[in-house]
């Protein structure tokens, strides 16, 4: 090359495959692998080494617990298993090819799918975390079974006020879950005034998981216009009205209409096994499910504070109807976003019930995949206040709208190649200490990106990494380790 | 257990896959057919 000044290249800038080999620019790669980035060089990947000896892992997520962490894992037979009790799943369904996950208050909630929709006839569960094989959450409420509850006037002086009153229990499970009121059949007494009120036959759950039980009870209610309808009334919790056990059958009472402060009417219509979501998420410190079986455009939205407590009637909110359902939901800057596959809606909370909600239309082109907001380490999405977003078109920047260039766009060919049909298989992760975006496709290989010059398409640099072993999932532990889980080696 | 499966984690520093030795050698490409144009790659930091 006589008589050519040679060019020195002082950046390395990753991948760049979009257009042909011509318009690759001098200081990125037209083809690499396993290679990841230093200052202004490149050198090949970190290895991986053996974490768990677990077979045929389909999903992996972290499981924060009160103290330290596990990962839950989905196998291909569809037991479920916590990383610290690995000789026995807590649960197995075994048409579960995927499952949701979101972790409360140091329990696991966990709702088996199919990648698209929850599991037909199936149920969202609840692990609490010690080994023990997980149950339905929620709980079923007080049947006449239970105890036939019965209501008089007591002999001993007290303050229920004359009129109508009727009465009714609520069990309290292991996880802090009010069931829906019951027994179905609900004493209606006419208290004289001036005195208590003696409960017998108080329910009694034969499920194991009941802890406590709770009396509610109407307000006086004038007998010329009582109904006869002992549901159609306003129920209370009654002070001083928790049995703090599974066992006890009788209970005086005895509270004065202006006593009555705590409404438990909402527990009316609150479900007693929580149908099977595509996933779970939080918002506003409310458990999200989206994607049932049979409502695939339906979010059911929990009560705040009660994971489990899911309103039949009014706890739910509907993405317009498209045929497809719902993918994502993700909480930003006091936002509920929700998503499917090409199209992106926003609710906001009006402190009345979700399907009360405003929704706003956000993105008619944009969606998400099931797995394809990116996870900041072992949380939910928001970093940087803004999160990256997996869609057919590319991965995206949003900070409450999708920034106009992919971050993909140097390696657009590629991603635009992806089959559209697998990506609820696509997994994001961002890992924001060392400046970097890890992403699963369905193939059992990895795209890396490092953004450590820049959170921008121009700066940050891609490199696909394949492994031996088929991936499936990541997820990280200790902060920012990567775990990848694999289900057999590479075809 | 399927030859392969389990679940691996990321060792920093490492520089091959402990039980798949070749795996982590990287693989880089330029291909640039504009002419009088000579390419000098500076590896920096692992061969």
């Amino acid at each position: 090359m006589r008589g050519h000044t040679p060019i020195v290249i002082e950046e390395f800038n990753g991948l760049w495959n979009r257009g042909g080999d011509d318009s690759v620019p001098l200081d990125h790669f037209s083809d690499c692998n396993n290679v990841q980035f230093v200052q202004s060089g490149f050198k090949w990947r970190d290895g991986i080494d053996t974490y768990l000896p677990v077979n045929d892992v389909k999903r992996v997520y972290t499981f924060v617990k009160q103290t330290g962490y596990a990962l839950i894992l989905l196998t291909g037979s569809g037991q479920f298993i916590d990383s610290d009790y690995p000789l026995a799943p807590f649960l197995t369904k075994a048409t579960a090819t995927d499952f949701g996950f979101q972790a409360y208050a140091g329990r696991a909630y966990v709702t088996p799918c199919d990648g698209t929709t929850g599991l037909q006839s199936e149920f969202t569960y609840v692990y609490l975390g010690a080994g023990a094989a997980a149950r339905k959450a929620a709980g079923a409420k007080p049947t006449d079974v239970d105890g036939a509850l019965a209501a008089a006037n007591s002999a001993t002086v007290g303050h229920v006020e004359p009129g109508y009153h009727i009465f009714a229990v609520v069990y309290e499970t292991n996880t802090g879950f009010f069931t829906a009121i019951g027994p179905t059949t609900l004493p209606a007494l006419i208290a004289t005034g001036g005195f208590k009120v003696d409960l017998t036959n108080i329910p009694v759950s034969p499920n194991s998981y009941v802890v406590k039980r709770h009396i509610v009870a109407t307000k006086a209610v004038n007998a010329t216009f009582y109904t006869g309808n002992t549901t159609g009334y306003q129920f209370f919790f009654v002070p001083d009205g928790e049995i703090p056990d599974n066992t006890t059958t009788t209970l005086s009472v005895s509270f004065f209409d202006n006593e009555l402060l705590d409404d438990a009417s909402y527990l009316l219509d609150m479900y007693e096994e929580i149908p099977a979501f595509a996933g779970l998420g939080l918002y506003h410190n409310r458990l999200v499910g989206w994607a049932e079986f049979a409502n695939p455009s339906v979010i059911r939205v929990a009560v705040a504070g009660e994971p489990e407590a899911f309103n039949t009637v009014d706890g739910l909110l509907t993405f317009p109807l498209d045929g497809a359902p719902v993918t994502n939901v993700q909480e930003f800057r006091d936002v509920m976003y929700a998503f499917k596959r090409t199209k992106t809606n926003a609710w906001t909370d009006s402190n009345d019930v979700p399907s009360s909600w405003p929704m706003t239309i956000l993105d008619q082109g944009l969606g998400a995949a099931l797995h394809s907001i990116g996870k900041v380490l072992d949380s939910e999405g928001v970093n940087v206040d803004c999160f990256v977003i997996g869609n057919w078109s590319g991965i995206y920047i949003f900070e409450g709208m999708y920034q106009a260039q992919a971050l993909t766009w140097k390696i657009e060919d590629r991603w635009t190649e992806l089959d559209k049909d697998t990506f609820n298989k696509i997994e994001v992760h961002v890992d924001n200490i060392k400046k970097r975006i890890y992403i699963v496709l369905a193939d059992g290989t990895m795209l890396f990106g490092d953004y450590s010059n820049g959170f921008d398409p121009k700066n940050i640099r891609w490199s696909p990494w394949t492994f031996d072993p088929n991936i499936t999932s990541v997820t990280f532990i200790d902060g920012n380790t990567l775990i990848l889980a694999s289900d057999g080696l590479r075809a | 257990m399927a030859e392969g499966a389990g679940v691996y984690k990321i060792v920093d520093g490492k520089t091959s896959d402990t039980i798949y030795e070749t795996q982590t050698a990287p693989i880089v490409t330029t291909e640039h057919e504009k002419p009088n144009v000579e390419v000098e790659l500076y590896l920096i930091g692992d061969e």
